[in-house]
């Protein structure tokens, strides 16, 4: 049921911004991950430049997740090299790329359920500020005295709209608060890039909404990487679309295009009718 | 193998040292093989009870031992009416099956509820079936060690074979030991019930989904384990005799072998025991006995760290429940705690006052003995609480403060801050090198890692002087008559030396040591409490909570736990350091991985991840022993009842009592506005 007709409409306003400032921040070059004699991702050469709103799309089981599992970290790689914003980040262990400026958010919603949506918030920009303080500042003086930040915290718990709610704790709240906590965390990292793995997923229509309309919002600055299955959400949005299948590109260009392409139908957008 | 060795011996020595040379080398492989079977049909039961169940049995040793003492048993009722060579043929066929059904009724009743918690909930449990089933042994056949069991002629003797004689029950071990070890196999491998068994360890949700009650098999397999621990104890109590504490002494060889060969696996543990069997016994002890002990440990925790999973393994994935902490326990306001938390410091420090007229002076030893002990339960609470690392070594830590102390005090300086200072700081040292290796593994394998650097300790401590050639740690034995005093330089006073007058009250020695007790734990208290506020102990609490989360958000939490076991390390180091401070002697006995044992359940006695649980844990521990010593010397017995459960009913501790109470009461209360019970509803059964 993917609507063809909005997915043709022309996003060339987008484009061009993108093409006027092009200096690329994430690159690969023939990035592999097999699992035994499967090759989930196979030789993926993407090259995202700075502000940009990249898409990634493609069937169940086309590597999507693996892909961002290998840009974060969370995978080792089997063969192919990452780079960062003029860094060979390839070998990089994740807490490192997050330091880097690349924060990701899962799949699966991964926050801490037990702690206060605060706290949540708050442990995520304490990691931005880690290295500026000393042994026993770190050690012994109480959290809610860090100026910095709280300030961040609060900052970001009005963005995301739940500093109403900020001493509840995280399991309490609905699921689109849950999404929202989550895109909350990684702002909170300052990052450069932003990995999202399907942030809308199980959410209802006017939740997705609302969620895209926040990362549009908050997110505006930061260059995006967006994994989704909805491809008129992606059409929209999406300054250029990467298509993967069976762990390989087949396509990749601005939203027009991608709708055009023969392959992707074939690939793609045909099952997805069906 | 024996002929090249023999070879070499030939060239060293001359002909006439052949024949010799080679019946000793036969006769040290036979010694080393029988000890290997031993080990072998042990060591298989606790591995396959983990690959199955996933359960690290700590009473696997302790079914053991009941194997021989259940022999004894029929031996001397059946010797009379048969005579002691089928007696003891009967015996090695009733006994298993008697433990075997032991092991079955303990997996049923107490090991099956737990199924899907966090793995230390078996460890825990089991621990508690060590304390009990020890204490059980002792009650029926007392503490005496007995001889061996009589066992038939036909293998009793040496016998002359290939020109060299060996001992007839050394070949019977190895043939009935052999073949039953490749039948386990071949049930494990080539039936339906092996192949049930193999499928249900590695889905357990889906066997159930196929109509087949996997629990049952469950039973069946902790049974088999259990009796195949009783064959081991019964064929080695023909040779050793048997005594209470034969349990003990096997276990802790028994997980060296089962982490040699991997976790879960029967083949390594088969190849894992004769290979330990045979270092130990034809070449360590014969060869290297001063270091003997401590190269399996070495072997173990190198295993553990180049391949957790052993050489035959499978890498386990990370499964089970959490860790049920005592937190949100929700009793009492967090003012409220703080002021009952005062009144009870208030309460205790006017306690030593007292001493000597309202009541006698060895509750205030008892009461020394108490706050170093939570103050230790508190150290592990801080690593097991709050990050979640299960050390089943933490006793490392008071074993080094106390001999790192008591050596400075007996062979440097009687300088008690010089003693603690050197203790402290190698107790951070040696903390920092333990985290270092074994925090990169995970779960059983940090449990089993930690455990393998404390029984390391416990070898070294006692054959330390041995290896110098001069008394440093006195052996087995250990360091008595310490003496120190509070100063430096010479400076100083000793406590026994001094009195303080507080109005008619006076206070010297122990119960002025109680005050520095006292402070040491309350100052513990505040300090790791204060951590917990800071930035470094809210990212604890983050990985506790979802480690991969806060990998994300740029936290590396292999740094951030290795430095909380480096604070935990050196709490612990401080306990045992004021130990000897106040007893004045040391002994390999605090490093017994016992201790270990108990200290974990203090912590959970109390309530983990809460640190007052901990200190409250220790409280109850020793209240409890000392209320039941009053009517029993088997008050271990009680104890370990009462833990096994508060793990199955009570696992988040003292701490969670008053909500757990007020829950059932809330229940009561909901219940009560309900018209007045009809005649087919009585109350209380829908409890």
């Amino acid at each position: 049921m993917a609507g063809t007709e909005s997915s043709t409409e022309p996003e060339s306003g987008a484009a061009t911004e993108s093409e006027s400032r092009a200096e690329r921040i994430l690159q690969t070059d023939g990035l592999t991950k097999r699992f035994g004699a499967f090759t989930a991702v196979d030789d993926v050469d993407l090259s995202i430049e700075r502000g940009e709103f990249r898409s990634i799309i493609g069937p169940n089981g086309a590597g999507k997740t693996t892909l961002f599992n290998l840009l974060s970290g969370a995978l080792p790689v089997s063969e192919g090299s990452i780079r960062f914003d003029g860094t060979d980040i390839t070998d990089l262990s994740p807490q490192k790329r997050v330091h880097q400026g690349l924060g990701r958010s899962f799949q699966i919603l991964n926050i801490f359920e037990e702690l206060t949506v605060r706290e949540n918030v708050r442990l995520a920009a304490q990691s931005v500020h880690r290295d500026d303080y000393g042994f026993f500042e770190s050690l012994f003086k109480p959290t809610d005295r860090h100026e910095p930040i709280n300030a961040r915290t609060d900052d970001v718990l009005e963005r995301i709209d739940l500093a109403s709610v900020d001493e509840e704790e995280a399991a309490a709240l609905d699921y689109g608060g849950k999404r929202r906590l989550e895109i909350g965390m990684v702002l909170a990292t300052d990052p450069k890039v932003v990995l999202f793995d399907e942030p809308t997923a199980g959410m209802s229509i006017e939740e997705t909404e609302a969620t895209i309309d926040l990362i549009e919002d908050v997110l505006a600055d930061q260059t995006l990487l967006l994994i989704e299955h909805d491809i008129e959400l992606v059409m929209d949005l999406s300054d250029r679309i990467t298509v993967l299948n069976q762990g390989e590109v087949i396509a990749s260009g601005p939203p027009d295009a991608i709708a055009a392409d023969q392959a992707v139908q074939d690939a793609y957008l045909g099952g997805m009718v069906e | 193998m024996v002929a090249g060795t023999s070879h070499l011996l030939v060239e060293g020595l001359g002909p006439a040292f052949l024949d010799g040379a080679l019946a000793i080398w036969i006769e040290r492989l036979l010694n080393g093989l029988t000890v290997g079977v031993g080990y072998v049909l042990v060591a298989a039961g606790l591995s396959v009870i983990f690959g199955v169940m996933h359960v690290i049995n700590f009473a696997h040793g302790e079914l053991y031992a009941l194997g021989a003492f259940f022999a004894l048993a029929v031996v001397g009722t059946l010797t009379p009416i048969f005579g002691g060579g089928i007696a003891f043929v009967a015996a090695l066929l009733i006994a298993p099956l008697l433990v075997g059904l032991v092991g079955m009724a303990m997996e049923r009743f107490t090991i099956q509820p737990l199924y899907g918690r966090n793995p230390l909930y078996h460890i825990l449990l089991t621990f508690g079936f060590v304390i009990v089933i020890t204490d059980l042994i002792k009650i029926i056949w007392g503490t005496a060690n007995r001889p061996p069991i009589p066992r038939p002629d036909v293998i009793t003797g040496p016998i002359s074979i290939l020109g060299t004689t060996v001992n007839t029950y050394s070949l019977f071990t190895l043939a009935f030991g052999g073949v039953l070890t490749v039948c386990v196999w071949a049930l494990l491998e080539h039936t339906r019930f092996g192949l049930i068994v193999r499928a249900g360890s590695q889905d357990r949700q889906m066997i159930k989904n196929l109509g087949i009650d996997i629990d049952h098999y469950y039973s069946l397999v902790f049974g088999l384990g259990a009796a195949l621990a009783a064959i081991a104890g019964i064929i080695l109590a023909g040779e050793r005799g048997v005594s209470p504490g034969m349990g003990g002494n096997i276990i802790i060889p028994a997980f060296v072998i089962v982490v040699l060969g991997g976790l879960g696996s029967f083949k390594g543990a088969a190849i894992g025991g004769l290979f330990v069997g045979v270092l130990e016994e034809s070449i360590l002890k014969v060869f290297f006995s001063e270091i003997a002990g401590m190269v399996i440990f070495f072997l173990m925790i190198g295993v553990l760290m180049v391949r957790p999973q052993g050489l035959f393994g499978t890498e386990l994935e990370e499964g089970g429940g959490e860790l049920l902490t005592g937190r949100g326990g929700g009793f009492l306001a967090d003012g409220t705690r703080f002021k009952l938390g005062l009144a009870m410091v208030a309460l205790l420090a006017v306690l030593p006052l007292l001493a000597g007229s309202v009541f006698s002076t060895y509750y205030v030893t008892l009461l020394v003995r108490i706050l170093l002990w939570a103050l230790f339960a508190l150290s592990l609470d801080f690593v097991m609480g709050y990050t979640g690392l299960v050390s089943l070594g933490h006793v490392l830590f008071w074993g080094l403060g106390a001999y790192v102390t008591s050596v400075v005090l007996v062979h440097a300086t009687a300088s008690a801050f010089v003693a603690l200072a050197i203790a402290l700081a190698l107790g951070a040292l040696v903390a920092w090198v333990v985290g270092y290796f074994s925090i990169r593994v995970h779960g059983v394998y940090f449990a089993m890692i930690t455990l393998a650097f404390a029984e390391l300790f416990y070898r070294l401590v006692q054959d330390v002087d041995a290896a110098l050639g001069w008394e440093l740690t006195g052996g087995s034995d250990g360091l008595f008559g310490i003496s120190s005093y509070y100063g430096i330089g010479g400076v100083g006073i000793e406590l026994d030396e001094i009195a303080l007058f507080v109005g008619p009250f006076s206070l010297t020695g122990t119960e002025l040591f109680f005050y520095i007790a006292l402070g040491a734990l309350v100052a513990a208290f505040l300090i790791t409490r204060r951590m917990l506020q800071s930035p470094f102990g809210s990212v604890l609490v983050a990985i506790r909570e979802n480690e991969e989360r806060a990998r994300f958000l740029g936290y590396d939490p292999t740094v951030y736990k290795r430095r909380a076991f480096v604070v935990s390390g050196v709490f612990a180091t401080l306990a045992g350091s004021l130990f000897v401070f106040e007893q004045g002697f040391v002994t390999p006995g605090s490093v017994h991985w016992l201790k270990s044992g108990e200290l974990i359940v203090m912590v959970l006695l109390g309530g983990m991840g809460t640190l007052f649980g901990p200190i409250l844990g220790a409280f109850a521990f020793f209240g409890l022993e000392e209320a039941l010593i009053e009517y029993t010397d088997r008050w271990q017995l009680v104890l370990g009842t009462i833990f096994i459960l508060f793990v199955i009913f009570l696992p988040r501790g003292l701490v969670s009592l008053p909500e757990k109470l007020a829950s059932l009461v809330s229940e009561r209360g909901s219940n009560e506005p309900e018209p007045e019970p009809t005649a087919d509803i009585r109350p209380g059964e829908d409890d």
